[in-house]
Formats: C-alpha cells, structure tokens, sequence
C-alpha cells in the first residue's frame, strides 16, 4: 500500500477541485449545450429551461387533446341542448300562434252571431200570465180553444 | 201543443177579475178529454177561491172533487185543503149535500167536508 503524506493528499484534492473547477467554467463557456443552434431571443441567449422535453412536450399535447376533446363534446351537448331548445320554442310558437288563430276565429264567429241575433224581451214575457191576465177574457178563451185543438 | 202556454192561459184566466173566466173555464178546460188540461183547470179554479169557480168543482159531476180520474180529483180535493179561506169551499159544500144532487156527489161533498173540518 502507498504511503501519502499530507502534502501530496493536499495537492491531489487541489488537482480535483481544479479539474471540476475547469469543467465547470467549460460548461459556463459553452451555454449552447441544449441550444445547439445558438437561437437568440432580442439579442439574449435562450437558455435551456426556454426548451420543452420531448416528453412534456407530448404530456401538454395529450392534455391539450383531452381539453379539445372535452370541450368539443361541451360544444356538442351545448350545441345540441341549443337545438332542441330551439325546437321546443319554435312548437310553443307554433302552438300560441294556432291558439291564437282559434281564438281570433272564435271571436269572428261570435262577433257575427251576435250581429245577426236580435235580442227582444217582447216575446219572451208575450206568455207570462201576468200579461195575459191584463188581456180581456175573449182573446184569452180564442187563445185557449186554438191552443187546446192542436192537442 | 205548447203546454207551458195553455197552462199560462188556464192561471191567467183563473187570477182573472172579468167573473166571464169561470166560464172559459168551465167550458173549455174542465171538459177537456185530456187529465192535464182537466186538472190545471180544476187548481185555477179553486185558486180563485170564490162562490162560481167553486161551484164548478164541487157541484158538477165529472169534474173538479168528481172527476172520473183519481188524479185530477185528489188534486182538487188537496187544493180545497190547501185554501187558506175555506168559507166559500164549505158553503157550498154543504148547499151540494143540502140539495137534491146526485148521490155520488154528495157523498164526495160529504168526503171532503170532512177532510176539511179535519184539516181546519
């Protein structure tokens, strides 16, 4: 087994630190490591963390999918929701539009009814004994024979 | 036949101040083949309440308390109870026993009067 004495252990850990020291500053130099093509935004650099992994990437899309997805059956059922409130409107228009048709023809026909009806209390008490009672008893005793003969 | 007129008529003649109604009556309505017009007849008269129209119902055969039909004569004879003023009614009741009539009519009169002492 070899011996190291304290200098050489010091000097082997500062060999180290300095061959990190340089990957590091190897790394810090050259920033195009995820940017092979040097894209720059407004004259800055685009770091790494600007890129999307492919992964994520497919994740997002997949996600983007689903929403479109979700949101397109929304749009159906709203869509479809919309169309079938639309008809039920358009039968309760069509429903309150003949109603009022019949009630407009109702209203003509009754209009025309009571044009042509003459309303006259002359013959409804003609017959009421009061009144015959004020007749004299031989239109009373006509009145009785003929009425009596169509027996 | 408009019976709801005729019997308009037979009331009107029977609240008739002209005494000439009796008579109408009497000709036309108690002679009359049919029940109906005979009993309509028979309550005017007694609703009349004086000495001829009760004379009709009461005196004659075949008519008012003697006539042939039972309805028509229970209908007088319930009229005649129903009179608030029987003075007239049993007057001439008792002239109809009183007087030389038909057995059958003054074994009516008698009937009736009876009734009406019953129900006075």
């Amino acid at each position: 087994m070899e011996k190291i004495s304290p200098l050489r252990a010091s000097l082997k850990a500062f060999e180290q630190f300095k061959a990190q020291r340089a990957q590091k500053r190897q790394e810090q130099n050259n920033p195009n490591a995820t940017n092979p093509f040097g894209l720059t935004f407004k004259g800055s650099m685009i770091q790494m963390d600007v890129f999307e992994s492919q992964a994520s990437r497919a994740q997002k899309t997949e996600e983007r999918a689903s929403l479109n997805d979700r949101f397109q059956k929304a749009g159906k059922l709203a869509a479809s929701a919309w169309v079938s409130t639309i008809n039920r409107l358009n039968s309760m228009k069509q429903s309150i539009i003949s109603f009022g048709n019949r009630m407009k023809e109702t209203t003509i026909n009754t209009w025309d009814k009571l044009n042509k009806t003459e309303i006259t209390f002359q013959g409804l008490f003609k017959d009421s004994v009061s009144s015959l009672q004020r007749r004299p008893v031989v239109e009373l005793e006509t009145m009785l024979n003929e009425e009596l003969q169509t027996i | 036949m408009s019976l709801k007129k005729v019997s308009n008529i037979i009331e009107a003649l029977g609240r008739h101040e002209d005494n000439d109604a009796v008579r109408v009556l009497r000709d036309l309505g108690t002679n009359h083949e049919s029940d109906e017009i005979r009993e309509l007849t028979a309550r005017a008269l007694i609703k009349r309440n004086s000495k001829e129209a009760l004379e009709v119902v009461i005196k004659n055969k075949g008519k008012g308390i003697n006539d042939l039909s039972a309805r028509v004569a229970m209908t007088a004879i319930n009229e005649l109870l129903a009179l608030k003023e029987k003075e007239y009614a049993i007057q001439i009741l008792e002239e109809t026993l009183n007087s030389d009539i038909e057995q059958d009519v003054q074994d009516t009169a008698r009937s009736v009067k009876a009734l009406m002492s019953f129900s006075a």
